[in-house]
């Protein structure tokens, strides 16, 4: 595991770079920009614990819709500036046909574009289907039920992973529904309350844990839950 | 050479302890201690700034708070205020985070001498905390100089020490490139030889520090960061 700090210098090996790095412009060499851990798999990245998000194009995330115009919802998503979602991007949106949210609505949303610039804008529409909005089956949307919460982005990217130990252990002896955004906002829901809270608990404490130390925990909880 | 009241060296620091995130509401927060003094930092933002005169078209507005242990605060906590702001300007890369503001807020919890260094540091791990982008790794000690009768330079001075010193200095030093970012000077007028010691002073216990930061977080990063 290597460390890096503000300053030090990292060798790009011919790829780009990510968060965390950043080009001198004088003798074009990266360096790091903060403290954490040097991870180089399709960019070179400094993984760290922080909290707050910076919006990247591509990024999937959960935004709280925190105000609506006629034409644009003000979409909060952790970011330094709120997000805009376009009261018509959605798989099959017309003028007359267009879901409407509330405010305090969860949104599952795909950014755009973000630039430092402008404002981030995000979209609902799932290229990968032609489901319209309307029946409920496309993965971008209206977040029903349920609650959210906030982890480190970090933790974010670890349930995001497709063997994710705790996801899958707690899939074992219970239902529930995830959806984990990258700007570290997660929406999870269970057939009851109390299961919820329970599995809530489980994933924010389970980060910094060990597989073993998992097992060990989930197994106490199911001792308590039944 | 006078000795130290507390036993030290005229060049050993205090022992430093950093402990980070110890607020969980704030982006990144950081307590730093040398000896007896201790401050807290917390460390908000990038976000959107309260007020709108405040926002910078191309780069992120930094606002430093400093409150004292008791009392409100004064024109001493003003002048350390924009010191301070003076020196993290120097660190940050403002320009990743144009229309957004910053906020540092200090909050001094025990004073004992070298309080504005103890305060540099603070805000300096509250920011990497927060994973606010910065160009160098810059920690920061204090000197306290005793001109009669022979020059006598005391790192990391106590209270009792710095009244009884003519000047008093504090240093920011990027380690590893072992180049200053900041100074601060009062009292007494220094000649050149003396000033030199200073700053060779003030970069060798900067690149210790950096080594105690380096470790501390490595110990930290490696229960949350493991490998995969």
């Amino acid at each position: 595991m290597s460390l890096c700090l503000p300053g030090d210098e990292i060798p790009l090996n011919g790829l780009q770079p990510g968060i965390g790095v950043a080009l001198d412009s004088d003798s074009g060499r990266a360096f790091a920009t903060t403290a954490g851990v040097l991870r180089s798999d399709d960019e070179v990245r400094v993984e760290n614990l922080r909290k707050r998000y910076v919006p990247r194009k591509g990024d999937c995330v959960v935004g709280i819709v925190m105000g609506r115009t006629a034409d644009f919802y003000k979409v909060e998503i952790r970011a330094p500036s709120p997000a805009f979602l376009p009261t018509l991007s959605w798989n099959g949106a017309t003028k007359r046909n267009r879901p409407v949210l509330e405010i305090g609505t969860l949104v599952y949303a795909r950014i755009e574009a973000a630039h430092p610039d402008l404002d981030t804008e995000l979209t609902c529409i799932d290229p990968d289907t032609k489901k319209s909005w309307s029946t409920g089956e496309v993965l971008l949307g209206e977040l029903k039920g349920g609650l959210s919460f906030e982890v480190a982005l970090s933790a974010a990217q670890r349930l995001l992973d497709v063997d994710c130990f705790i996801l899958d252990r707690l899939g074992k002896d219970f239902a529930y529904e995830l959806c984990v955004g990258q700007n570290g906002r997660v929406w999870l829901s269970a057939p009851t309350a109390r299961e919820t809270v329970l599995l809530l608990q489980a994933i924010k404490r389970s980060f910094g844990m060990t597989n073993v130390q998992i097992e060990a925990m989930v197994g106490k909880m199911v001792e308590v839950f039944s | 050479m006078a000795a130290r009241r507390d036993g030290r060296a005229a060049n050993q620091l205090r022992p430093p302890q950093m402990e980070l995130r110890p607020l969980l509401r704030a982006d990144g927060s950081a307590r730093f201690r040398f000896g007896d003094t201790a401050v807290v930092c917390a460390v908000f933002g990038p976000r959107e700034p309260r007020f709108r005169h405040r926002e910078l078209f191309d780069r992120a507005s930094l606002e430093v708070v400093v409150r004292p242990r008791i009392g409100i605060p004064g024109p001493k906590e003003r002048q350390m205020e924009a010191l301070l702001a003076r020196q993290l300007e120097h660190v940050i890369l403002a320009n990743q985070y144009p229309r957004t503001q910053i906020s540092v807020i200090v909050q001094l919890s025990c004073c004992d001498g070298a309080v504005s260094a103890c305060a540099g540091n603070a805000a300096f791990l509250a920011l990497l905390d927060a994973g606010v982008a910065m160009k160098a790794t810059a920690m920061c000690v204090a000197l306290a100089v005793k001109l009669e009768p022979e020059p006598v330079i005391w790192l990391d001075p106590t209270e009792a020490e710095e009244a009884q010193c003519d000047a008093l200095i504090s240093l920011s030093v990027d380690g590893s490139r072992n180049q200053l970012v900041s100074n601060v000077s009062s009292g007494a007028f220094l000649d050149a030889a003396t000033w030199a010691s200073c700053i060779e002073a003030a970069g060798k216990s900067c690149k210790v520090l950096e080594a105690f930061m380096r470790m501390s977080l490595q110990k930290r990063l490696e229960t949350f960061l493991k490998p995969g």
